[in-house]
C-alpha cells in the first residue's frame, strides 16, 4: 500500500486545525529558548509575521534535512499552536525552458515537549544552482484565526563525493524511479548503528509517496580494506513513521559503503546486488565517513 | 639437573634455618640464570639471552617470532595458560601479537633463577592451567662485614654482529644492600644456516635493547626488612621477520615495595612478607620500513598493572606451610590506526584490545608435610575472583557488532586444587602430583577484536562468553641419583576440559588485507597434553660429566583437533671438562620432525641435528678475576626451521661469540 504524503499531510492538517482553531497560545520570546542545539538557517517574513527554519547543521542539502520551525506573530511573541503546511519546489531554467518539480516531503507537526517548535523533513533531490536552479519554499501557516502564507528561496548543497552519498535515487527493475534518503545514523560511530532510511517514489501527478511494504538488505562495506564487511547489518523495513528502519554495522572508523538491496513485498530484488568477488558494490548504496 | 643452591647467592637474612627443615623434595623446577655478578659461571655463553636459559628446562620451549622477545611455552602451552610472574608480580604483555612476552622485559643481569611449577602447582598469584614460572630477582643480600664488587663486561656474537655491554655494582653490609646493573645489547639482522644459491640473511631481524635495574634493602631492624626494586627496560627497533610488522618501542618500568617481617612465635621461621607493585608497558608496532605492505598502519598498545600480595609461612613441627593473599588491576588496551594510500580518505581506526580492565584477588594456601624423612606431602589450594570490564564504550559498541547482548563486565570464580607426593628409596626418588583447577580467558581470547594471526592467515576475534578453561594435571616423576649418576624422568599431563581455541567461522569478513577469513575463539569440549621429559647426567672420570636430556609433547583435542604449536621429540647431549680455570664443552641437539596442525597453517619441519662448542677460562687477577668465553653455535651452519619459528623463519646459523667479564 502506498500513501501519499499530500493527502496524509492534508488529513492531519485538517484535522489539526479543527482541534486547534479556536486556541492560540502565545509565548514571549525572552521565556524560552528551544533551539540552544540547532542552527537558524533562513528567516522567512510577511507582514510582522516571521517563520525561522533550523537544523542541527544550518544548512539545507540534498537529501533527507529535518527541519524545525518556529512562528513569531505581529506582537514578537511566539506561536506555540498553530497548523503548518509546506510546499518546497524547484525551478529549473534548462536553456530557456522552465521546469519545475517538487520533492518528497513530510507533514508539519508540532515537535514533541517544546512550545514553540514544529517540525518536519524535506528530502531534496537536487542542489540549488542560482540563478538557473533554484529551490523556492512555500510556507502556510493558520493560527488564531489568520492564515499566513510566506514565500521565499532555500539554498540546498550538495555533499556528495567520493566518500560521501547520502541519497540516492534509482530505476527500479518495475519502471518506477525511487529515491533514497539516509536518515540516520546522523552520528555514526564503531559498533551497531540504528539505521534509518526514507524511500519514496515519484508519483504520476508530480508527487513523491513514500514507498510502503518494501525491504531493504543492508550490507556494509570497507572498499579501503578489501571490501571487509562488518558484522550486525539488519535488514530495514518500514516502521510506523513511515520511514525504513534497521541496523547498520562498522568496525572502525574510515570510509564506509552500504550496500543495500531493495525488495518488493513479494520478494522481487526490485534494485541493487549482492556483494561477490567480481561485484564490490551494489547499484544501490550510501556512502559514508566518520 | 643443576643444584639450584649453587646459585642462591642471596640467603635469607630473616629466616636462615627455613629452607633446612624442607626435608623432602618438590616437583618444582629451578632454571639458574647465570650472569655476571653470580659465581655460577659454568653455563658458557654467561651473557647470552634469557630465553635461552628457559630453554634448557624440559618443561619449557621458546616461540620465535625472530632473534628477539621469544615467548616461552610452558608445558607445551602459550602463555595464556601460564602465569609468568617477576618476584611474584604480575605482568601483562602489551602487544596484541604477542612481541612482548613477560620475558622480553627483563635481562639476566636482573635475575637470579627461575622457578618452574608445572601445572596447578603454580597457582599462588593466579589461575593457570600449563602451570607458573617465577623470574627471581638477583640481589645480594644483607652481609654480616661490608662488601662491594662488581663487574663489567662486553659480548660479541659474529652472526648478526650483536653486541653485548653491561656493568653490575653491588653493596652489602648489616644493614643495608644494593645491587645496580645495566646491559646494552645492540643486533643487527641475522644469518640463516648455509642454502647454496640462497641468501641467509633474514630480514627484519634487528633489536636494540637497554636494561636498567636496581634492587636495594634496608633493615629497619633484626625481625624486619625494607626492599624496593625497579627495572626499566627499553628496547627500540625490534624487527619480527615472522611477522609482518615490527616493534619501533617496547617499554617497561617495574617497580615494587616489599616489607619483610619475622614474626617472633615459638613457630619456627614465621616470616610475614608484604609487596605492592607496579609496572608499565607501552609497545607500539611499526610497519614502516617493510616495502610492500598493503596499507601502513599503527598498533600501539599499553598494559598497566598494579597490584599486591601478602604472604605467611612458617613451620610447624614437620609442617611447612604459606599462605599467599593476592590480587592485581591490569589494563590492557592498543589500538590500530591505518592509513589509505589515497590521502583524502580518512583514516580508519579501531580498539583492538578495548580497554579491558582485569581485576583478581585470590587466597592460596600450601601446606608441605614431611612424615619422615622419605615420605612428603604437598596440599595446596586457591579460590580466587576474576573480573575483566571493557571500560572503553566504542570498544564495548565493537564487540557488540559481534555479540549484541554483551555487557561490559564479566565476574568469575577460579578454583584450583592441587596435592604432590614424594617418596624416597634408597637411591630413588619417586613424586607424584595431581591437581584441578582452571583459568579466564585472556584478553585477546575474550576481547581481542580482529587479531590477525599470520600462522594460519586469519583475523582473530575474541569471544566474551567463554567458560572457564578447566583441567585435571598429573605430574610424575622418577629420579635416581647417586654420586656418579643423576637419572631424572618427568611426566606432566594435562586433561582439559573447555579448552579455548580459535575455530574458523564462515559468516565473518576478514579485516586484514589478504586475509583467509576469520576464526572465533570457542571451546573444545576437551584436549589432552601430554609431556615427557628426561635428564640424565653422569660423571664419567673426574672432570668429566656427560649430559642428555630429552623432551616431547602431544597435544590433541575433540574431534581429532592437533593441538599448534606441539614440540617434538627434541634431544641435546653434551660432554663437559672442567680443571682448575678451564671448561670445555661439545654438544649436540637436534629433533625429530613434528606432528603439524595443517588448521592453524603448520607445514611439517624435517628433524634437524646441530653441533655447538664452547671453551672459557678464568683468569686471577688478585682479588679480581677475568673469565673469557668462547663458543660456536650451529658449527656446521645448517640450515634449518622448526615448529616453534613463527611463520617458518629459519634459525641462525653459525654464530661465534665471546664473552669477556672482569670481576671486581
Amino acid at each position: 500500500m502506498k500513501h501519499s504524503v499530500l493527502s496524509m499531510m492534508l488529513l492531519a492538517a485538517s484535522l489539526f486545525t479543527l482541534m486547534s482553531c479556536n486556541k492560540t497560545d502565545y509565548i514571549s520570546p525572552d521565556k524560552e529558548n528551544e533551539v540552544e542545539n540547532l542552527k537558524l538557517i533562513k528567516t522567512f517574513s510577511d507582514n510582522g509575521f516571521k517563520v525561522e527554519l533550523f537544523k542541527s547543521s544550518g544548512q539545507l542539502v540534498v537529501g533527507y534535512n529535518k527541519i524545525f520551525l518556529r512562528l513569531t506573530d505581529k506582537s514578537g511573541n511566539y506561536i506555540s499552536n498553530a497548523s503548518v503546511n509546506w510546499l518546497p519546489m524547484m525551478t529549473m531554467n534548462m536553456n530557456g525552458m522552465i521546469k519545475s518539480h517538487s520533492c518528497p516531503f513530510s507533514g508539519i507537526t508540532k515537535t514533541a515537549n517544546k512550545q514553540t517548535l514544529f517540525e518536519g523533513y524535506i528530502v531534496f533531490v537536487m542542489a540549488s544552482n542560482e540563478p538557473g536552479d533554484s529551490w523556492n519554499l512555500k510556507i502556510n501557516f493558520t493560527a488564531g484565526g489568520q492564515t499566513i502564507d510566506i514565500n521565499d528561496k532555500v539554498n540546498v548543497v550538495s555533499t556528495i563525493s567520493q566518500f560521501q552519498k547520502l541519497y540516492t535515487s534509482v530505476t527500479g527493475n518495475d519502471g518506477m524511479t525511487y529515491m533514497l534518503a539516509f536518515v540516520e545514523p546522523a552520528n555514526p560511530r564503531v559498533g551497531i548503528n540504528d539505521f534509518v532510511a526514507g524511500l519514496f517514489y515519484k508519483g504520476e501527478n508530480g508527487d513523491f509517496p513514500i514507498a510502503g511494504n518494501y525491504k531493504i538488505k543492508v550490507d556494509s562495506r570497507m572498499p579501503g580494506m578489501g571490501n571487509h564487511s562488518a558484522m550486525g547489518n539488519e535488514d530495514m523495513i518500514q516502521g510506523s513513521d513511515g520511514l525504513y528502519h534497521g541496523k547498520v554495522g562498522f568496525s572502525m572508523t574510515g570510509s564506509w559503503v552500504i550496500n543495500m538491496i531493495l525488495q518488493n513485498s513479494s520478494g522481487e530484488v526490485v534494485k541493487g546486488e549482492s556483494i561477490t568477488e567480481t561485484n564490490p558494490e551494489s547499484s544501490l548504496n550510501f556512502k559514508l565517513e566518520f | 639437573m643443576a643444584d639450584p643452591l649453587s646459585a642462591q647467592q642471596y640467603k635469607d637474612s630473616l629466616v636462615v634455618s627455613f629452607s633446612d627443615t624442607l626435608k623432602t623434595k618438590k616437583l618444582d623446577e629451578v632454571v639458574i640464570i647465570a650472569n655476571p655478578s653470580s659465581n655460577y659461571l659454568r653455563e658458557n655463553k654467561a651473557l647470552g639471552s634469557l630465553d635461552s636459559y628457559l630453554e634448557s628446562s624440559s618443561s619449557i620451549n621458546m616461540i620465535r617470532r625472530g632473534a628477539y622477545a621469544w615467548e616461552p611455552m610452558l608445558n607445551g602451552m602459550a602463555t595464556e595458560r601460564s602465569v609468568v610472574t617477576i618476584d611474584g608480580m604480575r605482568i601483562f604483555q602489551a602487544c596484541t601479537d604477542k612481541m612482548d612476552p613477560v620475558t622480553s622485559y627483563v635481562e639476566n643481569t636482573n635475575l637470579s633463577r627461575a622457578k618452574i611449577n608445572d601445572g596447578q602447582s603454580g597457582t599462588e598469584f593466579g589461575g593457570t592451567i600449563a602451570g607458573s614460572i617465577d623470574l627471581m630477582r638477583r640481589k645480594s643480600g644483607f652481609n654480616s662485614g661490608r662488601k662491594s664488587g662488581g663487574s663489567a663486561f662486553v659480548g660479541f656474537e659474529s652472526n648478526n654482529k650483536q653486541q653485548i655491554y653491561g656493568s653490575t655494582l653491588n653493596y652489602s653490609d648489616k644493614r643495608f644492600f644494593t645491587d645496580i646493573d645495566f646491559t646494552h645489547r645492540e643486533a643487527d639482522n641475522y644469518r640463516a644456516g648455509f642454502r647454496k644459491g640462497q641468501s641467509s640473511e633474514v630480514n627484519f631481524s634487528q633489536f636494540t635493547k637497554n636494561n636498567l635495574s636496581a634492587i636495594t634493602g634496608f633493615k629497619i631492624n633484626e625481625n624486619q626488612e625494607l626492599q624496593g626494586s625497579l627495572i626499566y627496560d627499553k628496547a627500540t627497533d625490534v624487527g619480527y621477520p615472522g611477522l609482518p610488522m615490527d616493534a619501533s618501542l617496547a617499554k617497561a618500568t617495574i617497580a615494587s615495595l616489599e616489607y619483610r617481617y619475622r614474626i617472633p612465635s615459638k613457630y619456627e621461621g614465621l616470616l610475614w612478607e608484604t609487596k605492592i607493585y607496579f609496572n608499565t608497558i607501552t609497545h607500539v608496532m611499526d610497519d614502516s620500513h617493510r616495502p610492500s605492505v598493503p596499507m601502513h598502519m599503527d598498533m600501539p598498545g599499553w598494559s598497566k598493572t598494579k597490584g599486591f600480595y601478602t604472604k605467611l609461612k612458617g613451620n610447624y613441627k614437620n609442617q611447612t606451610f604459606s599462605t599467599t593473599l593476592s590480587g592485581y588491576k591490569n589494563n590492557s588496551l592498543a589500538e590500530m590506526t591505518m592509513y589509505p594510500e589515497n590521502p583524502r580518505e580518512p583514516e580508519m581506526f579501531m580498539l583492538t584490545w578495548p580497554d579491558v580492565n582485569t581485576m583478581y584477588s585470590g587466597l592460596n594456601v600450601a601446606d608441605n608435610i614431611s612424615f619422615s624423612s622419605s615420605l612428603g606431602l604437598l596440599v595446596q589450594g586457591g579460590l580466587g575472583m576474576h573480573q575483566n570490564k571493557i571500560a572503553s564504550e566504542s570498544g564495548l559498541n565493537s564487540l557488540q557488532l559481534f555479540y549484541p547482548k554483551l555487557k561490559s563486565a564479566k565476574t568469575r570464580m577460579l578454583r584450583s586444587l592441587y596435592s604432590e607426593i614424594s617418596y624416597q628409596h634408597k637411591k630413588f626418588l619417586y613424586q607424584f602430583g595431581i591437581g584441578y583447577g582452571d583459568r579466564a580467558p585472556s584478553v585477546s581470547e575474550g576481547y581481542g577484536f580482529y587479531l590477525l594471526n599470520v600462522n594460519d592467515n586469519y583475523d582473530y576475534v575474541g569471544n566474551p562468553d567463554l567458560k572457564n578453561e578447566e583441567t585435571i594435571n598429573f605430574n610424575a616423576a622418577a629420579t635416581f641419583e647417586t654420586a656418579k649418576v643423576s637419572v631424572k624422568g618427568k611426566v606432566t599431563c594435562f586433561y582439559i576440559t573447555d579448552y579455548i581455541i580459535p575455530k574458523k567461522n564462515e559468516r565473518i569478513s576478514p579485516m586484514s588485507m589478504g586475509a583467509n577469513g576469520v576464526k572465533i575463539y570457542e571451546q573444545l569440549n576437551h584436549a589432552s597434553i601430554l609431556n615427557a621429559g628426561m635428564n640424565l647426567d653422569y660423571k664419567m672420570f673426574t672432570n668429566w660429566i656427560f649430559s642428555a636430556n630429552a623432551s616431547y609433547r602431544y597435544g590433541e583435542g575433540t574431534g581429532n583437533t592437533i593441538l599448534p604449536l606441539m614440540q617434538p621429540f627434541v634431544y641435546k647431549m653434551n660432554l663437559r671438562f672442567a680443571r682448575k680455570s678451564y671448561f670445555a664443552e661439545a654438544s649436540v641437539e637436534g629433533s625429530s620432525k613434528n606432528r603439524n596442525s595443517i588448521e592453524f597453517g603448520e607445514t611439517q619441519k624435517p628433524g634437524y641435528f646441530i653441533a655447538n662448542a664452547a671453551l672459557s677460562k678464568n683468569f686471577v687477577l688478585g682479588n679480581q678475576k677475568l673469565i673469557l668465553k668462547l663458543g660456536v653455535e650451529n658449527l656446521f651452519d645448517r640450515y634449518y626451521s622448526t615448529f616453534d619459528d613463527w611463520s617458518g623463519i629459519p634459525r641462525m646459523g653459525r654464530n661465534i661469540y665471546s664473552n669477556l667479564i672482569f670481576k671486581f
